[in-house]
């Protein structure tokens, strides 16, 4: 054992010492909600160091002992099988939290001291909130918390995360606990399992591997249960030789068992558990359970018909919710940044090149960020919400069977769903997938999902070249765009992502009244980082754009470029356009439309304006030009072409700080390359057939 | 209990009628020109042909206990729809302040989703007391 966990008195008496806690639990327990209960909110989020999963801190000072809080991801066990059973154990060996705190949904005790058991196992300094207890109650369960506590020698804080019941009982445990010695607890394997785990720990006695972070039992446990990490680590350390007696101890085992030595092991926690839970745990009958509440509910809403009816009417309110219902919030920024504080900026004393940067540059990205603002709200208020009924586990449910098809797990259904209103907050909800790989396919094709934002382009060429078929002709642009990521997904499976999407347990949590006060805290939480990590890309962004108009080859064109479409055609971006029009050869698209493509970038909305600037023509009158301009085909490969081309600079802004500087270039050009691919299709066999 | 049931069964049907007069001005065999009792467009359709169903349903098995669930979802759906529409046409007004749009829309919050909303609220509270 090493000394840190021998914790001295005089370390102790150190008011200084940082103390590092963490936070565990099953999946759905209410962490979350006890973690900003115990942080007040104030928490600091990030990644684990090398992949997307969320890692949460906070700091709080209690007795004046300062305290860092870490929030651990969602897990059933400690054995690695998936990403996020990796980050928590390596967490608690690597770094050494001082406590564990592990909240257990109280309903589901059997499920949740599983991970009690293992972690016990590690020697860690546990305390358990015993979470939900309002719940528990509600269900006619007994739980004797002093025998509990007795039995496993550890505190119990029983908790109503929500209501913010029992949090200063656990703040003061952790500084109980500060004190007392690790504690000590054995599960009894049977006779054959414990000769073979002493035998290892005799040799594993023998070698320096004191800094692991655990102690030769558990090494020896999980060396037993064929612990991959565990072995991986030994043979870095050329320590083969300690592997293969172990091997031999098992093939030794294995006979004199004839049964899997890990499946006996599980068996022996579990049958542990059921002898605590049997004591420890009464239930008194009651009217209707939680439970079979739970159970009648599921029927309706997971029934292959019915429940899609109510899944697709569900999404249809969300969005109504979160488009209608912030509109004319959005009206109103809109009106009062691009007119009010617009031509204020305009009117202030300063020379032009400066208003405008100030207007033209900056004030337009912050009012792209502002105007956001209450549709991702509103989203963000409506997915939590959902989230927190229980309601989206029984969406995934329902999704499983066809996104597995595809290689991705249902969950990954939802980001993809909103992605049909924007791509920016379905960027941001990947975050609950969890899943490293699932998140970051899924982030490569929620850009092919068609943003609202595009419905302007589409709806103003098909009005001038479809007026007949208008509907059907954009529901065949959404159709290329949604087929275009199932190809991508399959490609990308085959390629990158190789083998299954982690094998997640179908986690189905009863169905709750969400807390009020959580929905809002989660929504701000992820506007707030949508602000912090996309909002100054997006303003740096939007002012050299403005550069590039106001700034051409033959030097500085003056701020009137951006609405005077002869200076604007020597601009810098012009030029560029010019440049690479060549290659839009086949598509016949002359500089213009390439310039407004590029200022499409900025935001897809932006491409109907512009192109109305730079042919010289109001934006009613668009379609005439256009007609002489455009076939019907090539206006069909344009909308194509839009629709695939790029994320807009919002999106591309978000990708950035989720999965880096390098991967979003990578997406970026891998869509170019599919939408010129797609456009070039479009033209090649509409020309063979019309 | 006969009356809750009329009750019930008159919700379900003025739902879905609403809808298969959407359909009906749609496909324009008729014109109704009642455009404050049928849905704005697709979407609001299948949904009131969901809440509809489930409310039918829960009338047609009402000697069953997915009696009580159908009509628990039911009036919860309509219930927040009525929440977004109300909130959404409310937020409308916010609109008159900068911009010249009608006063007329004062109008939709009597349209029918919200009424049919108002409508549930008896039905939820009374679930929802042999519920939870
Ligand atoms: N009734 C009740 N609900 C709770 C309690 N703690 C959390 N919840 C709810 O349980 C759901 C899941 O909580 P969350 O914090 O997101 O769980 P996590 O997945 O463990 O982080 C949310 O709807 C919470 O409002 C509690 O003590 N009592």
């Amino acid at each position: 054992m090493s000394c840190h966990e021998l914790s001295s008195p005089t370390t102790l008496g150190n008011k200084h010492e940082l103390i590092k806690v963490a936070i565990v639990g099953n999946p759905n327990v209410g962490k979350s909600a006890l973690f900003n209960k115990l942080t007040g909110g104030n928490a600091w989020v990030g990644n684990w160091p090398g992949v997307t999963v969320e890692k949460k801190t906070g700091r709080i000072v209690i007795e004046g002992h300062e305290v860092e809080l870490v929030d651990l991801p969602g897990i059933y066990g400690l054995t690695p099988y998936s990403l996020d059973e990796v980050i928590a154990r390596k967490f608690i060996l690597e770094e050494r939290p001082r406590i564990v705190i592990q909240v257990i949904n109280a309903t589901n005790l059997e499920r949740n001291l599983y991970l009690t058991i293992q972690l016990l196992e590690m020697n860690v300094k546990l305390i358990i909130a015993l979470n939900m207890i309002d719940l528990a109650e509600k269900e006619g369960l007994e739980i004797d918390i002093n025998g509990l506590m007795n039995q496993l020698n550890i505190l119990i804080i029983p908790t109503i995360a929500v209501k913010e019941v029992g949090v200063d009982n656990l703040t003061k445990a952790i500084i109980m606990e500060l004190n007392s010695p690790p504690p000590f607890f054995k599960i009894n394997y049977g006779p054959e399992i414990e000769e073979a785990i002493q035998r290892i720990e005799r040799i594993l006695d023998k070698c320096e591997i004191a800094d692991v972070g655990a102690n030769s039992r558990w090494i020896a446990i999980h060396l037993l249960e064929d612990d991959k990490d565990i072995e991986e680590l030994f043979r870095k350390r050329g320590l083969e030789d300690v592997l293969r007696k172990v091997v031999e101890i098992k093939r030794d085992l294995q006979t004199r068992l004839g049964e899997s030595i890990e499946v006996l092991m599980i068996e022996k926690r579990y049958q542990y558990i059921l002898s605590l839970t049997q004591k420890y745990v009464k239930r008194r009958h009651v009217k209707e359970s939680l439970t079979t509440f739970t159970d009648r509910l599921d029927r309706i809403l997971t029934h292959p018909i019915l429940g899609l009816m109510i899944f697709i009417s569900t999404l249809y309110l969300l969005f109504k919710f979160s488009f209608d219902v912030a509109s004319p919030l959005t009206n109103l920024l809109d009106v009062l940044i691009s007119g009010h504080v617009h031509s204020f900026l305009k009117t202030l004393p300063l020379p032009t090149i400066i208003s405008s940067l100030l207007a033209d540059g900056v004030l337009q990205g912050v009012g792209i960020l502002l105007i956001f603002i209450p549709n991702l709200f509103f989203l963000f208020l409506g997915i939590s919400f959902l989230e927190d009924t229980g309601y989206l586990a029984r969406v995934t449910f329902l999704s499983d069977k066809w996104m597995n098809k595809i290689g991705l797990s249902g969950r990954v259904i939802i980001p993809l769903l909103i992605g049909f209103g924007c791509n920016v907050p379905a960027i941001l909800s990947t975050r609950v997938l969890g899943d490293d790989r699932d998140r970051r396919l899924t982030m490569l094709i929620i850009p092919f999902m068609s943003c609202s934002a595009r419905l302007p382009i589409y709806l103003l060429f098909t009005l001038v070249f479809f007026k007949e078929n208008q509907m059907l002709v954009i529901l065949s642009i959404y159709f290329i765009g949604v087929t275009t990521a199932i190809i991508t997904a399959l490609l990308f499976n085959k390629l990158l992502f190789k083998g299954q999407t982690s094998g997640y347990v179908m986690d189905m949590p009863p169905y709750l009244i969400p807390s009020v006060g959580n929905i809002f805290a989660k929504s701000w939480e992820r506007i707030k980082s949508f602000l912090v990590r996309a909002g100054s890309i997006i303003v740096i962004m939007m002012v050299i754009i403005w550069a590039l108009s106001i700034f051409g080859p033959e030097g500085y064109l003056g701020v009137e470029a951006l609405r005077n479409p002869d200076l604007l055609s020597r601009s810098w971006i012009a030029s560029f356009s010019k440049l690479i029009e060549p290659l839009f050869k086949p598509f016949n698209w002359d500089w213009r439309v390439i310039s407004s493509l590029l200022f499409g970038f900025v935001a897809k909305e932006v491409v109907v304006s512009s192109l109305s600037v730079l042919y010289n023509v109001e934006e009613a009158d668009l379609s005439t030009v256009l007609s002489t301009s455009f076939t019907p085909l090539t206006a069909y490969s344009l909308m194509v072409f839009t629709l695939l081309y790029t994320p807009c600079m919002a999106t591309a802004a978000t990708l950035r700080s989720e999965i880096g500087l390098k991967n979003t270039i990578f997406i970026i050009i891998y869509e170019l390359f599919i939408a010129y691919i797609m456009a070039y299709l479009v033209l090649s066999i509409g020309g063979l057939l019309l | 209990m006969k009356m809750i049931n009329y009750y019930i069964l008159s919700m379900g049907l003025t739902y879905i009628i609403s809808s298969l007069m959407f359909i009906l001005e749609n496909v324009n065999i008729v014109k109704t020109g009642l455009s404050q009792v049928t849905p704005t467009d697709a979407g609001m359709a299948l949904y009131f042909v969901t809440v509809g169903t489930l409310y039918n349903y829960a009338y047609f098995k009402s000697s069953e206990e997915v009696f009580g669930t159908s009509l628990l979802l039911a009036s919860i759906m309509s219930i927040a729809f009525m929440f977004v529409q109300t909130l959404h046409y409310s937020l409308q007004l916010l609109d008159l302040i900068v911009s010249d749009s009608n006063i007329e829309v004062l109008f939709n919050l009597m349209r029918i989703e919200i009424v049919l909303g108002i409508l549930s609220i008896p039905i939820l509270l009374k679930e929802r007391g042999n519920h939870i």
